[in-house]
Parts: structure tokens; sequence; C-alpha cells
């Protein structure tokens, strides 16, 4: 059906006339780029001129913010965007942070967020859990901004629940255009830099466009495609593939799973793993011998993004199918040992979930992404929030995000409590991409603590502004000390 | 090495038909496709220093979200909600014409989504970065597009599918 929507699509676009592109597109281009720097170095010099006159010294961004909380490992309240500029992109090759900036001694320490972000081509940023300090990491391979792999930026990318471990969808820039592109995923323990490299087969290649942890950071779910074509700004998606990699693996084993729509997955600590199927409403699992284990109904709810497993067989998994969004959480009883020691499913009555709980966004946060980021407790699930329209009346704008700690229970908690907020950057669509949070470091009492905000380097138009306005303010200081001495020569 | 000029207007001579293809799906019209693509191509060259190693996939960036918030700036004036599910008259036997009908009735978030996965063939995570959105909203807004379409356009049910 949807094959005689793409020729059909095709044809429409085959009957449309190519654009006679102007010719001066490339000069109009570059002096809008001038335009650009010079309102940025005289708007920042005007300012700094006067408040340099004035006496005033400039300070950091991050100057107001409140103490840092030393030593204590914890998930910071306020998680910045990384300024485009420090990215770099190379001549024939992928871009990679500037070579001053960005860090290849991976043994960083344990982390409390991992994202991406630098505009459209994100780069890998990691936030350290002790110092709330920013490390722009050179992990080796990064896919997410591959010249092949530009229509998946940013989301290949995983911190662990503990914060201990970042697996990365990478891939081997020199054999691009070969019969076989040598990509997989690679995993590094942060404490002591050793990278685990995980190699996937099939097709052309094999791209990894998104991963999960298991709750207890040990296992790891993949998702991506087989390439038909590998080559510089020519690829071609064939499948969709997955698998799982154990604790410790080298080596991934494909999940055949039917996933008509590519949903995505979930594992738990046991290397299950599960995902809400795309047109039966069914929550599915697959254990470690490729059974099908539950087909548990979901009430007609579709997910919006991969669900998470939690403590005490519990799934969470948001989705916008009403006209309300919601998280629910389901409960099931696990295998429990049978006569002969084995874990075993008793019988069907054993895949019956608790009914689910729900719980709705408040209204100034409707409509929304949602996307559940792992467990607290059993009754507590961080979310990471994101609305989908412009919220002006509540103050937000579309890109904005927050990270929220919504209740299951019925307690002194509050069902929805933001709980740290995501910057929106100034660049582009301004969003970071791909978050992870290690939320084994996150507690009722302390989801959050506050940083210093980042320092980045300066920026050429800063260097001018700061360099020119003091230049000019020195210039004027001796113009006005000469004016009043000659003055004061022929005051009589 | 190439100067940036040249590296730049290789690049627009070479991809510009195809570019053309998408922009015209995106906007339904000739002259709004021309001007989307000059747009996105201006800022092509704007910041052309950056993105030089994987343009295409800049521009593309460019088109579709352009596309999305000119619709936006356009929508206080398009038909009211009343009337936007009506279906289409089903007079025209070009089963193409009604489709690009159909298409046009469609916001430009929805027909984005269907360009990039029925045309573009991207994925649903690969349109989900494409746009800046989650991989479960592009799934939603697929299945949300589709159905308008079939309300919109009962007679293509045999090109999208008679049911959900």
């Amino acid at each position: 059906m949807t094959d005689a929507l793409r020729e059909e699509l095709a044809r429409i676009g085959d009957g449309a006339a190519p654009v006679a592109v102007s010719s001066d597109v490339w000069a109009r281009g570059r002096r809008a780029r001038r335009r650009d720097r010079l309102a940025a170095g005289g708007a920042a010099l005007s300012v700094l001129v006067v408040l340099a006159g004035a006496g005033l010294t400039l300070r950091g961004s991050g100057s107001d913010v409140p103490p840092v909380a030393t030593g204590v490992e914890a998930v910071p309240s306020v998680i910045h965007p990384v300024p485009e500029r420090l990215g770099f992109g190379g001549i024939d090759a992928d871009a990679t942070w500037k070579p001053s900036i960005g860090e290849s001694d991976l043994a960083i320490g344990r982390a409390s967020v991992a994202f991406a972000s630098g505009g459209y081509q994100p780069l890998p940023a990691v936030i350290t859990a002790a110092d709330g300090a920013y490390h722009l990491l050179q992990l080796p391979g990064w896919i997410g901004t591959s010249l092949a792999a530009n229509m998946t930026p940013g989301m290949p990318l995983a911190l662990s629940p503990d914060g201990r471990s970042l697996a990365w969808g990478w891939y081997d820039a020199s054999t691009r255009g070969s019969a076989q592109v040598t990509a997989g995923v690679r995993i590094v323990d942060l404490e002591t830099g050793r990278i685990r490299t995980i190699r996937l087969e099939g097709a052309r290649g094999v791209e990894v466009a998104s991963l999960q942890w298991s709750p207890d950071s040990r296992w790891l779910v993949w998702q991506g495609a087989e390439l038909k074509r590998w080559e510089v700004n020519n690829t071609s998606w064939g499948r969709n593939v997955a698998g799982r990699i154990a604790p410790g693996a080298t080596v991934s084993t494909s999940i055949a799973v039917s996933r008509g729509g590519g949903e995505q997955l979930a594992i738990d600590d046991e290397g299950t793993v599960a995902w809400v199927a795309d047109g039966s409403y069914r929550f599915n699992r697959l254990d470690l011998a490729g059974t099908s284990t539950g087909h548990i109904d979901v009430l007609g709810n579709r997910p919006v993004a991969a669900g998470r497993f939690g403590p005490g067989a519990s799934f969470a998994f948001a989705t916008n199918e009403s006209s309300s969004v919601a998280t629910f959480f389901y409960e099931e009883p696990r295998r429990t040992p049978d006569d002969d020691g084995t874990l075993a499913y008793k019988d069907n009555a054993a895949m019956v979930p608790v009914a689910p709980t729900t719980r709705d966004l408040p209204d100034d946060r409707f409509p929304a992404d949602i996307e559940p980021m792992g467990w607290i407790d059993p009754d507590h699930v961080v979310e990471l929030v994101t609305p989908v329209h412009p919220i002006s009346e509540a103050g937000w704008t579309e890109g904005d995000s927050e990270l929220v700690v919504m209740s299951l229970g019925d307690g002194e908690q509050p069902a929805y409590d933001a709980v740290a907020h995501v910057a929106q950057g100034e660049e582009h669509d301004g969003r970071i991409r791909g978050v992870t949070v290690a939320v084994d470091l996150m507690t009722l009492d302390h989801p959050t603590r506050d940083f210093p905000a980042p320092e980045w380097p300066w920026s050429d138009e800063r260097k001018l502004a700061v360099f020119g306005g003091a230049g000019v303010a020195v210039v004027a200081a001796l113009v006005f000390v000469v004016s009043y001495r000659r003055g004061r020569r022929q005051t009589p | 090495m190439q100067s940036g000029e040249a590296a730049f207007n290789d690049f627009v001579a070479a991809r510009t038909a195809a570019l053309s293809r998408t922009a015209y799906l995106l906007t339904g019209d000739h002259h709004l496709a021309e001007d989307l693509l000059q747009t996105a191509l201006l800022q092509a060259a704007r910041h052309w220093e950056r993105i030089h190693t994987a343009p295409e996939a800049y521009v593309r960036r460019v088109l579709y979200n352009q596309n999305v918030s000119w619709w936006r700036r356009r929508k206080l004036r398009e038909t009211t909600l009343g009337t936007y599910d009506a279906a289409a008259p089903a007079s025209s036997p070009d089963l193409r014409l009604t489709l690009e009908e159909a298409l046009g009735r469609l916001t430009a978030k929805q027909r984005t989504v269907l360009v990039l996965r029925y045309f573009e063939d991207l994925t649903e995570v690969q349109a989900a970065a494409a746009l800046g959105i989650s991989a479960g909203t592009v799934k939603s807004m697929t299945r949300q597009a589709l159905a308008r379409l079939r309300v919109l356009a009962p007679e293509l049910s045999e090109l999208i599918g008679a049911t959900p």
C-alpha cells in the first residue's frame, strides 16, 4: 500500500521543474555572514564600551549560579547546550570538537548526563557527576555526525543508569564506500577509559541509530538499519535491524522481532527485550532464548518513545494517543521458580498486568514529547518532557525541555515535579539531542543539584568586543586626560 | 583544494534537481518551492564553513524546518478546521492531481513527515532526527496524516490503504 504512495510521490516529484537558482546566492550568503559578524561584534562592542566606561568588569555567564555541591555526585539542575562554534567540520571528514577543547582521554569519571549538542551536526558531550563539568568527548568513530549517517545526529548515544559507562554508535570512515563499512557499537568505562568494541555486519554496513541500557547498567539493546549504500552524501537505508549486547560481551546477538513500524526497544536486567507493537497495541517481550514471553494489551495506547523497565517488574512508557499525554506503569509477576528450580511463567495469568496507572501532563505542558529516562524507585519515573508547539502563555518556547519526576503513588510527592531544565541553545533549532541521564544518582530528596554553568572559550566576537572595547576605553581615557590638561593649561 | 564558492556551485549544480523535487513536494507550489530552496541555499552559503562536509543534509534540514515555519506564519489565513477535513471533490480522474490536492490540505508537519517517510525513504528515527522531534511523534503524525488523506480523498484508498 505504502509502496504505491511512494511511487506516486516520486511521480509528483519528477514532475517538478528544477528551481532556477540565482547566480548570486553565494555572494548574498557571504554578505549575510559578514553582516552577522559585524552586527555581533558591533553590538557587543557598543555594550562593552559603555560597561568599560562605567568601570565595570565583565564576568562569565556562570558567575551568578548557586554554589557548587562539592564532592556530591548528582545530576545538574540545568543542562546547558554547547555552542556550535566549538565544533569543527574538517575537510572530507566528519565534524568533531575543536582539537583544543575536545577530550580524547575518556577516563573522566562517573557521569550524570550525556547528550549531543552543537547545531546541525551535534557532537557528544558528557557532564561529570562530582563537579558538573562539561566534557566534550572525541569518541572514536562517533557516527552521530558522520557524512553518511547525517540523518540521525545525536541519537546513538547512551549513558548507563549508574553513570559509569557510555555507549555510542561508531563506524570507520576509511571504509566508507567499500563493500562492508566497518561499524557497530562502542562502550567506554568512564572510570578507566577502557573501550569495548562490538562490530556489526549486514548489507554494506549497519548504522546504529539508538541505544538503551538495562536498569542495572549491564545489558544494552541497539537499533539501526542496514545500509544498501554507504558513501559520502550518498546513502540508502535497508531494513531495520536490532540486537542486544550481554554484560562484558564483544559481540551482539541479533534480535529477530517482527517490527513493522520500527518500534523502539527496551531491555531489562535479564536481557529480555520489550517493545509495544505499533499495530496491535500489545506489549511484547523476547527473552534470551528468543521466545516471545508475553503479549499484554496496553489498552490502545501507543508509545511515543522507547519505554523503560523499572524495579519490581514494572515498565513505563509515554503515549500521546489520547487527548492528553500520560505515563503508564505496568506491573506483572516475573518468572517464578518452578519445581525443578528453573524460572518459568506459570500460566497466562502471570502475563496479566496490574491495572495501568496514568499520569497526565499538566495543561500548560501539553502537547509535548515525553520520553522515559529511568526509574528512581518503584513509584517514580524520570521523564524528559519537550513541548511540541510553542507554549508562550506558559513561558515556554518550542525546544525547551525539562526533566520531570512523575509519581505513581498518592503520597506527598507531587505527580509532576520538574527537577531540571534543559536550556535551549541559540543556534539552529537550539535543541540538545539524545539526552540520557544517570538516574541512579537521583533520589526523591535530592533529584538534582546546582552546579556552576560551564565557561566556554570566548567566541571571536566576544574577544573582539572585550579587547576592542578595552582599547576604545583606554583611548577615550587618554583623550579625556589630554583634553583636561589642555583645558587647565589654557585656564588663566 | 576547491574554494568555498566553487564547491558551493558544484553542489548546487549537482543537487538542485533533487532538492527541487523535495521542495515541491513539501510546498505543493512551484513558486513556494523556489523560494524555499533559494532560502535554504542562501543559508547554506551563509554557514558554509560549518556545513561544507555535508551540505545536502543541512539544506534538507532547512527545507523541512523552514517550510513548517513558513506554514505557521501562513496558517491563520488557511481554511477553518470545520471545513478542513471535508473530502476533496472526487471529480478529477487524475489520481496524481487528487493526491496533490489532498497533500495541500495537510498541515506542513504532516506533509513533511509523509515526504520524509515515503519520498525520502527515511526511517522514523531518521525523520525524527531531521525534524528535531521524537520518533514516536513521527509515528503518530504519519498515522494522522494518512488518516486525514483517507478522509480528504477516499478515492485514494488503494494508494494509502483503506484502514488505519
